[in-house]
């Protein structure tokens, strides 16, 4: 094996922040999920399939963070794409397929769950301003504004690094993902959009990812200039790390949403969305107090 | 297991990841990039610029115009204030190490820089195909709390969990002694 390769796979940022945040998320989705198949006696208890989706999403969330892919993911353009496509088109969706919202709250402390489920009732203004920014429309239009806005070089280019605005971009790539998956993966209750709407709710990321994809195949130069800055390590030049990123992008993006069409195809042929209630319902109150 | 346990592992973790060091991710432009002899260095400081506190220097060591890593060198990290009168009582001398960096490829050093102000960092690499050094200058700014805005966040949390809950058991309180919330 080659230095170079040996040096990759041995390069892990064990980052205590994530680590913290990914083992308090499982830490709380396993002492909620125990409780509700213990206390629920099946009633509102998730499935088994839905903990392993939502362990899932916490490894992919890892390894996009915290693997080579993520260290190296400042040196190289295609390695930064891949990270971004782990976190948008897997993690996301499949941590909302865990249903983690009634686990969590199930995991909290009586007084804190009562809180919180009271921010959760039909009429509270936080109930309403999430049903809001979870409408189609909406997390449609700023998932695709979000993605869009972070490629232009200049604002591409202001983020890499471990800056701050390097974490704004993670965290609204991610934030904007998870509320884009929401109106056909809920984390809570049933889905605003099933069957044909939601399959066709994922064509126009699905088309931008394609645009974009190509635009930054096929550029002459490099378009960042943040990969001409930072040194090389590896015989790959910088359009060829650029050209290799916008295939991740248009084919590997076009892959996932072709995937994820397939799963929301089944679940709604399943019926499988009917499986927990929505918060507010009558039996969901009960639970929460 | 029981919350309590759970409750102090969680906050025990915490607490050591707002006490964790700063940690190098390569991915920032050079502070520094030359040749030195038959090495081209890429020297890296996190945070960038450096400020008063915690530094962590990384070096790139590779053959001089190749893309192949060099391994088993010796780097010496050196800073030194600018200002004459601070010289012999704040300079640092340390020794770079791949032990514990996150990029493998790296050789990193971390130290306390004790004070703002232009600081001289010099990096010495002797190494198979011979030695090389490279010395430049940075300004090194004053820490403010928005280097580590990691304990506000957390603090706004809390706060929020603390709020809720407090509304959360006054709510059931009150449903207790069935008067209207």
């Amino acid at each position: 094996m080659s230095p170079e390769l040996s040096a990759f796979l041995r390069s892990w940022s064990w980052e205590p922040t994530i680590l913290v945040g990914l083992g308090l998320a499982l830490g709380l989705y396993t002492i909620g999920w125990r409780r509700l198949q213990q206390r629920g006696r099946g009633r509102v208890g998730l499935p088994a399939w839905r903990a392993w989706c939502f362990v899932a999403g916490l490894l992919t969330v890892g390894v996009a963070l915290l693997s080579p892919i993520g260290v190296y993911g400042g040196l190289f353009f295609f390695l930064h794409m891949t990270q971004h496509v782990l976190l948008i088109l897997v993690a996301a969706p499949l941590l909302w397929l865990g249903m983690p919202l009634l686990p969590w709250l199930w995991a909290l402390p009586k007084g804190l769950r009562h809180g919180v489920g009271r921010l959760l009732t039909p009429r509270h203004p936080v109930r309403r301003l999430f049903d809001r920014i979870t409408r189609p429309g909406f997390a449609l239009a700023v998932h695709l504004a979000t993605v869009a806005i972070w490629h232009v070089p200049a604002f591409y280019d202001m983020a890499q690094g471990r800056t701050l605005v390097h974490d704004v971009q993670h965290v609204t790539f991610f934030g904007t993902a998870l509320l884009f998956w929401w109106p056909v993966a809920p984390p809570i209750g049933r889905p605003s959009l099933a069957g044909g709407a939601a399959i066709l709710y994922l064509v126009p990321p699905m088309l931008e990812g394609k645009l974009l994809g190509a635009l930054i195949t096929f550029a002459p130069q490099p378009l960042y200039d943040t990969y001409q800055l930072v040194p090389r390590v590896w015989d790959l030049s910088v359009l060829e790390d650029q050209q290799l990123s916008g295939i991740v992008m248009w084919i590997g993006g076009a892959l996932l949403f072709f995937l994820a069409m397939i799963v929301l195809f089944l679940l709604w042929f399943n019926q499988e969305e009917t499986d927990t209630p929505e918060v507010g319902a009558p039996e969901t109150r009960a639970v929460v107090r | 297991m029981p919350r309590r346990i759970l409750l102090s592992l969680a906050a025990g973790l915490m607490m050591a990841g707002l006490a964790w060091p700063v940690e190098a991710e390569h991915g920032l432009v050079p502070t520094a990039r030359q040749t030195a002899g038959p090495y081209d260095l890429n020297v890296f400081t996190e945070p960038s610029p450096p400020r008063a506190g915690p530094v962590e220097v990384s070096v790139l060591v590779q053959r001089a115009g190749t893309t192949v890593s060099v391994n088993d060198a010796r780097v010496i990290v050196t800073a030194t204030p600018a200002k004459e009168s601070d010289r012999a009582s704040q300079a640092i001398r340390t020794e770079a190490t791949r032990a514990g960096t996150t990029n493998k490829l790296f050789y990193a050093a971390t130290f306390r820089l004790p004070a703002a102000g232009r600081w001289r960092m010099g990096v010495a690499v002797t190494g198979p195909l011979g030695a090389g050094a490279v010395a430049f200058e940075v300004e090194a700014a004053e820490t403010t709390l928005l280097d580590r805005p990691l304990p506000i966040i957390a603090g706004a949390v809390l706060l929020v969990v603390a709020v809720v809950w407090w509304r959360g058991g006054s709510g059931r309180k009150r449903a207790a002694r069935g008067t209207p919330e």
